[in-house]
């Protein structure tokens, strides 16, 4: 059945899907990604290049032909992208001037006898002009679905209730929030979270856990439902690392590659993000007249993408230099009105402050992180509207709460209450101690201590990566006393150890503050901390 | 000054919404191989829906700690509390259940009313279970120096004021004290009215009590004004 599965996927899926699960599985045989692109004007036909174990450069231009073949017509037009990719030296600065050892044109369809004859005829003039033989090779259907079932299927969980969900997934609609719940229990049955795993099979586990990955979410690769993608490669890269951490081993030694194709991956997602949105010029979606709910919610996320992408690319390099005027205008200089509709918000807000910081200076910053804080107090104590919702709960959960009567939908908040706890006030008054704003502090104190301050502590650094950590947590609620010093609320605040995160996901600061906009529960005081220290330079401790 | 009676202090250092958790249900469901006859499954899952919630909105309104907050553990065995005097508490959650019993004989005379009284019965029990644990916690947490001993004794004016001087009492803005939240036999509403004729009936307790309240409240002002990032 899940054989039948896969076959569908292939069938149906366009080059851009099936490419990132082609990085998996190259990955996953033992090749270093070298170059992974996804459509830039600049790829000259090679859509990836990879090292080969045995140390040869490899280039592979991917065609889309969803359960069809490749007609003599269609390789007319491609024709010029091969031989470019098999003569043209590389740009790439690792092996500048090299040229290609072996090349591949890779389709999900079949390829047409009249093609091959022409591949033939076009290796034959290559030989001529002192090229290796047979130097461009074919991957085709069959070749793809043995590696999928090889390197994936293979290992899958083939309980009744995994195949289930994946079913669930593959049958969403494509455009909703990636329904993280579901890929969960797949990813940690893939990834054997209760046994311990020896590394060979733990990397081999990890690539058939990327392999699942691509196809669940076909859906939502179809609808372009970029954010979707996002949240869902997030999931495998946190929950790789988890596993790895658990027994012990160092990723990046093992499966950098499975990691960084993934990550890769999401940074292509979040410059299709800022295109899209530049190109076009509303973030308004679907039917307009219930964007009232929406469209602020909206705005804040692709405000923090943008800041994120923003940042990473600053950090590495711009893959592509012309996104970053484009993300400059798509970010605004103010959020939207009434924008804070739970406490998932605040990373969204935080991010956006970080980046407001980086690229204008101005008092006005640590203003706002004061004026969202007094809010919050106020609200929490009772003192302003419905208290806010956990970071538990998403946009579309809230909008369900607050009009669950007119839409006749179950209540999501049922059984859960707010007031008087918050998870993020201590990490906003931490920013405003940092920046020394003590006057501030002062005022909102009193406010501040009257609230039980909230955060979930895994057992084990290992299980912050995951969606639910179960039993293996407490969950922690802090009472501060009265009166404290500001001496001593700067040495609480000034520490940055986060030690209920792990160590891979600290060296990757982007990444975790990726990690923790999608998944706003796990913005611990303590990660927190440590995010504020990477990304607000500002700051005096 | 008159106190207002209801059930525990929601808002207490010493929170116990964590123990009452939101009631599940899980049903025992007849299984066949092949339907003999159309089991109106799309109606009966709107009804199951229904069952749910109203056992859930019922647990609520019967318990006796409804006025307190409830949270819902997202993920976490349990709650570790951290005072600001540095003390610490850890609760694990506990799971509780019920059976409810519906027998094959029962079905033909079954209405709608009988099924709701089936559920009142087993959510009846699950309160009761959920309120015995609560009550267990709450006198494991609490320190003794804010117990009071009622000997046996009903309650009477005297003890009412012994347990006022023990509780922190917190205060609105306009001096009006926090609701108070009792719970248990001591604390029937017959004996309140009684005491509360005692207060009326005796002006040295009337006095003392006033006294009380008026230093539970300067406490409460110290307490307030005592919020303060110094230095």
């Amino acid at each position: 059945m899940l054989e039948r599965l896969i076959e569908n996927w292939l069938d149906s899926a366009g080059e851009r899907s099936y490419q990132r699960c082609f990085c998996q599985m190259l990955a996953g045989q033992g090749f270093r990604i070298v170059h992974n692109t996804e459509h830039t004007p600049l790829e000259f036909g090679k859509d990836v290049i990879a090292v080969s174990p045995g140390g040869n450069l490899v280039g592979y231009q991917l065609k889309g032909h969803p359960g069809g073949t490749l007609k003599p017509r269609d390789f007319d037009q491609i024709r010029g992208q091969l031989e470019q990719l098999a003569t043209l030296a590389l740009a790439i600065p690792e092996f500048a001037g090299k040229v290609l050892d072996e090349c591949y044109l890779v389709t999900n369809g079949e390829i047409d006898e009249a093609v091959y004859h022409q591949i033939q005829l076009l290796n034959a003039s290559l030989v001529q002009r002192g090229h290796a033989p047979e130097k461009i090779k074919t991957i085709t259907r069959g070749t793809l679905l043995g590696w999928a079932q090889s390197l994936g299927l293979s290992l899958w969980p083939s309980e009744m209730e995994d195949f289930g969900n994946l079913v669930m997934l593959l049958n969403y609609r494509g455009d909703e929030m990636f329904p993280a719940q579901v890929l969960d229990p797949l990813l940690r049955h893939t990834l054997r979270f209760p046994n311990d795993v020896k590394t060979p099979e733990l990397s081999r586990r990890v690539t058939s856990a990327a392999v699942m990955t691509a196809i669940a979410l076909h859906s939502f690769s179809r609808r372009k439902n970029h954010f979707a993608e996002i949240t869902a490669w997030t999931m495998f890269i946190s929950y790789a690392i988890a596993a790895y951490e658990k027994n012990g081993v160092d990723y990046s030694k093992h499966c950098k590659e499975a990691i960084l194709a993934a990550r890769d991956g999401i940074y292509d997602l979040l410059g299709q993000l800022c295109e899209e949105a530049s190109e076009h010029g509303t973030l308004v979606e679907g039917d307009p007249f219930s964007e009232f709910a929406f469209y602020r919610p909206r705005v804040l996320l692709i405000s923090a993408l943008m800041s994120i992408y923003w940042m990473w690319s600053e950090a590495d390099t711009w893959r592509r230099p012309h996104h970053k005027s484009l993300v400059e205008r798509i970010i605004p200089e103010r959020l939207p009105q009434k924008w804070l509709w739970g406490e998932g918000a605040i990373p969204n807000f935080l991010t956006f402050i970080w980046y407001r910081k980086k690229t204008t200076a101005s008092a006005n910053h640590n203003a706002m992180i004061a004026a969202v804080l007094a809010a919050l107090l106020r609200n929490k104590t009772g003192g302003e509207g419905e208290p806010l919702a956990s970071p538990y709960y998403d946009a579309e959960e809230v909008v369900q709460h607050q009009y669950c009567n007119t839409l006749g939908c179950p209540d999501p908040f049922e059984g859960d209450g707010f007031e008087g706890h918050s998870y993020f006030s201590e990490s906003l008054m931490m920013c405003l101690v940092r920046a020394n704003m003590k006057q501030a502090c002062q005022e909102l104190w009193p406010d501040f201590t009257r609230l039980s301050h909230e955060r979930i502590v895994p057992d084990q650094a290992w299980q912050f990566g995951l969606y639910r950590t179960g039993d293996a947590a407490a969950n922690e609620t802090q009472i501060y006393p009265s009166t404290v010093q500001w001496e001593e609320l700067q040495e609480i605040c000034r520490d940055h150890s986060a030690s209920d995160v792990p160590d891979a996901l600290k060296a990757d600061p982007v990444f975790l503050l990726l990690f923790l906009n999608i998944f706003p529960f796990r913005a611990s005081f303590s990660a927190m901390r440590l995010l504020h220290k990477e990304f607000d330079r500002t700051a005096s401790l | 000054m008159k106190q207002q009676y209801k059930f525990w202090n929601a808002r207490h250092p010493y929170p116990i919404a964590s123990h009452t958790l939101p009631v599940h249900l899980r049903q025992i469901w007849i299984e066949r191989e092949t339907e003999m006859l159309p089991d109106y499954s799309e109606t009966k899952r709107l009804f199951g829906r229904f069952f749910q919630a109203y056992a859930r909105q019922k647990a609520r309104a019967i318990s006796p700690f409804a006025a307190a907050q409830m949270r819902y553990l997202h993920e976490g065995r349990g709650m570790k509390i951290m005072r600001a005097d540095e003390s610490e508490s850890n609760t694990e959650t506990q799971q509780f259940s019920s059976t409810m019993e519906l027998k094959f004989d029962d079905i033909p005379d079954l209405t709608f009313e009988k099924a709701i009284a089936k559920y009142d019965e087993m959510v009846l029990d699950m309160v009761r279970k959920q309120t015995g644990f609560a009550l267990e916690r709450l006198s494991e947490d609490i320190p003794q120096s804010h117990n009071v001993d009622a000997k046996g004794k009903k309650l009477d004016a005297e003890i009412l004021l012994e347990m006022f001087e023990k509780i922190h009492m917190e205060f609105y803005p306009d001096g009006r004290p926090h609701e108070l939240h009792v719970i248990g036999g001591l604390f029937n509403s017959e004996r309140l009215n009684a005491v509360e004729e005692e207060f009326q009936n005796n002006p040295e307790l009337q006095k003392r009590r006033k006294e009380l309240m008026e230093r539970k409240k300067e406490e409460w002002r110290a307490r307030e004004a005592d919020r303060k990032l110094v230095g």
